[in-house]
């Protein structure tokens, strides 16, 4: 009955061996996989649109959908491209992104675009998603440095310059005639001198689609219970976070609300002071920290205007006004302060505030809460600015192993076919379902599911007029009996005091050897000099410690540059 | 046997590696159930962390990717003198020995004592229970630590804060504050580990043969003096074990746990070579640089290794080999 022994062992022998090969195919079935499962959408919705990296622009309206050609009124049916129709060959072409929205999913098998583009181009997509957006520039370096570079895909300069160094991204100039409409509406020429590194464009450069979205709010209920007006200047500002600091404006009984609170971003960098900064003419940041002066490049980190900006949020943090977790939060902890009604007066992307499914959980929690959107204060030099802003926008990049591979027309053909027959596709999603017409007007559901049918849109967007007006103007009733439009406000933000930083970004990022070292001692002690720890005393020690540490480096290359471009003579 | 030894008479002092592999192969035949388990594990070795070591190379070079390993230019020391010549590097080297000390002769004794409380324990279902209960922490992610210290330990809306504040102290800013940051760093770590650092304490615990106990009762020991006479001297072969892997990595002070967590009001005494690199090395596309790192640490890990197994053998007589 019993088997014997030889027998006995080759059994368990098979069954290891089986195991084996299970554990080895299981493996490398993993490593493969794409992993596009990502988050799946968590109700909530965030700000909409923080993967649209710069958070300002002008739209400056070049073509209108409604008005516009062809392209426009029939969406993606009229294929009526100036260098248009179906590719002869089939070509499969990946593009690396991310989603819309981190708490998105990526799109299925299923996706509309991925059919439209084979049926109207011949081109076979092959989409790698990544759903946690802030993994993205490390990934394309890790997919670099192993010579695996994406087909096309989303860039930023520092990244464009050092890929494009090492011979790895293509030059877009000559498939420039094979994208006519996407040339002209995205401004490509005039800015392809920022995407330029050593006479190739490797980042092809458009403008930014985006309106101007920063935003200081306040707390308008607050205001009234206390019988204060809106601060206008620096002093009343501060005046104003301290009564909101002390004088108890929800009327809890407790001692826990605070006049300002701030963040602090990945990379280190404080974030959400860039009002007190530009009331001083000292900001650096987010798109660049040089400025133009008497025909010199400055760095405006080392500058005295930066120290006195420096010294004043000093003083706010010595009163006490700012919410203490500043220094250890991340933009979704700040978020939520505010939200749970502990913060008086803010800055950050104004559709991080009102747009609808953001401004709910404060309207919810906070029954009187009224917030509003003011000016930012004005500095002792008569300066004001809410942030920086540029009207550079996304930038993509193709690689050389594509171009290598035949693909480079095809590339051009998809850029093309994103702004023409595929535009609102792109953008909106599928019309009927996801989007409707109302005459000249688009009318857009919402609705997460939809947001992960539209994960391309960053290669869609043109930023014309009736586009951000689909996209922000929308109104919102809230259970605090408020009701919200959200479009006087990207109005207000049009015309608002900002600083326009526009022609200094093509200067080069810090050397990429030096940048680590550069960026942590910049962050590191100007938090230091905000918090107190550091006295101002030590001021020019730090400025010297900056250059020894590669500014001079860098402020070499981006005078060299500057120069190029004509923004020095 | 005696073929191996003519073997070598024939060969001299040349060590020939042939009776070697005759000898393996024999082996191989005679336990291959053995061999065929320990396979996995084998491949593993070889393909993850052998292989890749050739890789080590482009330490040495300015490594381009088009290149490939061998193509790129030689440089020679060049990362290794940008690394030293940072104005941060001795501050992060400072803080990951620091960090990665603090840790170790903190968290062992923490782990030893509670997995010799637990071996007390008699009630097998509280055991038990509390077992799986320290282990899950070892399983969730750092990120979702962080959230739960910024909320814990808060000045304006923390627990801990709130409690300091009612017993009539200021509140702490640990997450910010230099002075405390460290502390919250090998606190959270423990507390995190602890359960699942239990673990081969409580494996090595049941290997004790209950005679020891039976006849240390006998002789009126009380239940103290058999922790102290039998239980102790019997793991400390697993104790040593542990902290000379430990040692060997005292220069990786945990990657994620110190990113999650740090903030530059703190990188003075957090930021350690792992985020370093990554910041300076992997950001900047500077991955000669992140290798020479690697292989740096590498090299002081194994010298760390050596020394310490060869200090546990002198005085506690034992080691890893």
């Amino acid at each position: 009955m019993f088997p014997g022994k030889r027998t006995h062992a080759y059994l368990i022998r098979l069954i290891i061996l089986i195991a084996v090969l299970v554990i080895l195919v299981a493996c490398g079935g993993g490593a493969t996989g794409s992993g596009s499962q990502g988050n799946a959408p968590a109700g909530g919705n965030a700000a909409v649109a923080p993967t649209t990296a710069p958070a300002s622009g002008g739209a400056s309206a070049t073509t209108a959908p409604a008005s516009g050609g062809a392209a426009a009124t029939s969406a993606p049916a009229s294929g009526q491209a100036a260098s248009g129709g179906k590719l002869a060959n089939p070509v499969t072409i990946e593009i690396f992104s991310g989603v819309q929205s981190s708490e998105l999913a990526a799109p299925g098998p299923d996706w509309p675009i991925t059919k439209a583009v084979k049926e109207q181009t011949n081109i076979d997509l092959k989409m790698s998603w990544i759903t946690n957006n802030s993994e993205y520039n490390r990934l394309v370096l890790t997919r670099a440095a192993a010579n695996d570079v994406p087909d096309l895909f989303r860039i930023s300069t520092d990244i464009a310059r050092d890929l494009g160094a090492q011979g790895l991204l293509a030059d877009w100039t000559p498939y420039l005639k094979n994208m006519p409409s996407f040339v002209k509406d995205r401004d490509v020429e005039k800015l392809a001198p920022i995407g330029t590194f050593d006479g190739k464009l490797y980042a092809l450069t458009t403008k930014n689609p985006t309106p101007f979205k920063q935003a200081v709010s306040i707390r308008k209920d607050w205001l009234d219970k206390l019988g204060l007006q809106a601060p206008k200047t620096l002093d009343e500002y501060l005046a104003v976070m301290k009564a909101f600091t002390e004088k108890d404006p929800d009327g809890n009984g407790q001692k826990d609300t605070y006049g300002w609170s701030a963040a602090v971003a990945s990379d280190g960098r404080v974030t959400h002071f860039d009002p007190i900064f530009g009331a001083f003419g000292a900001l650096a940041e987010p798109q660049t920290p040089w400025r133009i002066e008497n025909n010199k490049l400055v760095f405006v980190p080392t500058t005295p205007e930066r120290r006195d900006a420096l010294q004043f949020i000093a003083q706010m943090n010595a009163a006490g006004v700012i919410e203490p977790d500043w220094k250890a939060q991340s933009d979704p902890d700040f978020r939520n302060k505010w939200k749970a009604g502990k913060i008086g007066i803010f800055q950050d992307d104004w559709c991080a505030t009102y747009c609808a499914g953001n401004y709910d959980p404060f309207a919810k929690a906070n029954a009187t809460g009224k917030l509003v959107d003011i000016d930012p204060p004005v500095g002792p030099g008569g300066k004001s600015a809410v942030s920086q802003y540029s009207r550079v926008g996304n930038m993509y990049a193709m690689s050389q192993k594509a171009v290598q591979a035949g693909k480079g027309e095809a590339i051009a053909r998809f850029m093309e076919w994103t702004n023409n027959e595929g535009h609102f596709l792109v953008i909106y999603g599928v019309e009927g379902d996801m989007w409707k017409r109302d005459g000249e007007k688009v009318i857009l559901d919402q609705k997460n599911d939809y947001r992960i049918v539209r994960a391309l849109a960053n290669y869609g967007y043109r930023g014309a007029p009736e586009e951000n007006r689909t996209i922000f103007d929308q109104t919102g009733t809230y259970p605090n009996g408020e009701t919200i439009a959200v479009w006087p406000i990207v109005e207000r933000a049009e015309k608002i005091a900002k600083l326009d930083v526009t022609d200094l970004i093509v200067l080069p990022p810090p050397p990429s050897d030096k940048a680590g070292d550069l960026n942590r001692l910049r962050y590191e002690t100007e938090l230091r000099f905000m918090t107190g720890q550091k006295p101002f005393s030590e001021w020019d020690a730090y400025v010297q410690a900056l250059k020894a540490a590669g500014l001079d480096q860098w402020q070499a290359s981006a005078e060299k540059r500057a120069k190029e471009a004509g923004l020095l003579k | 046997m005696s073929s191996v030894v003519e073997t070598r008479a024939q060969e001299g002092r040349r060590f020939s590696i042939t009776p070697f592999f005759q000898a393996l192969v024999r082996d191989i035949r005679r336990h291959s159930v053995l061999y065929l388990m320990a396979l996995p594990g084998i491949l593993y070795f070889l393909i993850f962390r052998y292989y890749p070591m050739y890789g080590a190379i482009i330490a040495f070079k300015d490594y381009r990717v088009l290149d490939g390993f061998n193509g790129s230019p030689w440089v020679g020391f060049k990362h290794f003198q940008a690394i030293f010549s940072s104005p941060f590097f001795y501050n992060v080297l400072t803080n990951t020995l620091l960090i990665s000390i603090y840790k170790l002769i903190f968290g062992l004794p923490v782990a030893v004592i509670f997995a010799l409380l637990l071996n007390e324990v008699r009630v097998a279902w509280f055991k038990r229970s509390v077992q799986t209960i320290t282990y899950l922490p070892h399983f969730l992610s750092w990120v979702v630590i962080f959230g739960v210290l910024l909320t814990t330990l808060s000045p304006s809306t923390g627990l801990v804060n709130k409690a300091i504040v009612a017993s009539g102290g200021q509140p702490i800013n640990f997450m910010t504050d230099p002075k405390w940051f460290r502390s919250v760093l090998v606190v959270s770590d423990i507390w995190k580990d602890l359960g699942w650092g239990t673990i081969i304490y409580l494996a090595a615990l049941a290997g004790i043969s209950p005679s020891l106990y039976e006849a240390a009762a006998v002789d009126g020991a009380t239940r103290f003096q058999r922790i102290v006479y039998i239980t102790l001297p019997s793991i400390v072969p697993v104790i040593v074990l542990v902290t000379l892997l430990r040692i060997g990595n005292l220069l990786s002070a945990g990657f994620e746990q110190v990113f999650v967590l740090y903030n530059p009001a703190v990188y003075s005494v957090a930021d350690i070579i792992d985020t370093w690199v990554y910041r300076q090395g992997i950001q900047g596309f500077q991955f000669s640089v992140a290798a020479a790192v690697g292989l740096f640490k590498g090299v002081v890990g194994t010298v760390l290794l050596v020394t310490a197994n060869w200090a546990a053998k002198k005085w506690a007589g034992t080691g890893i080999w």
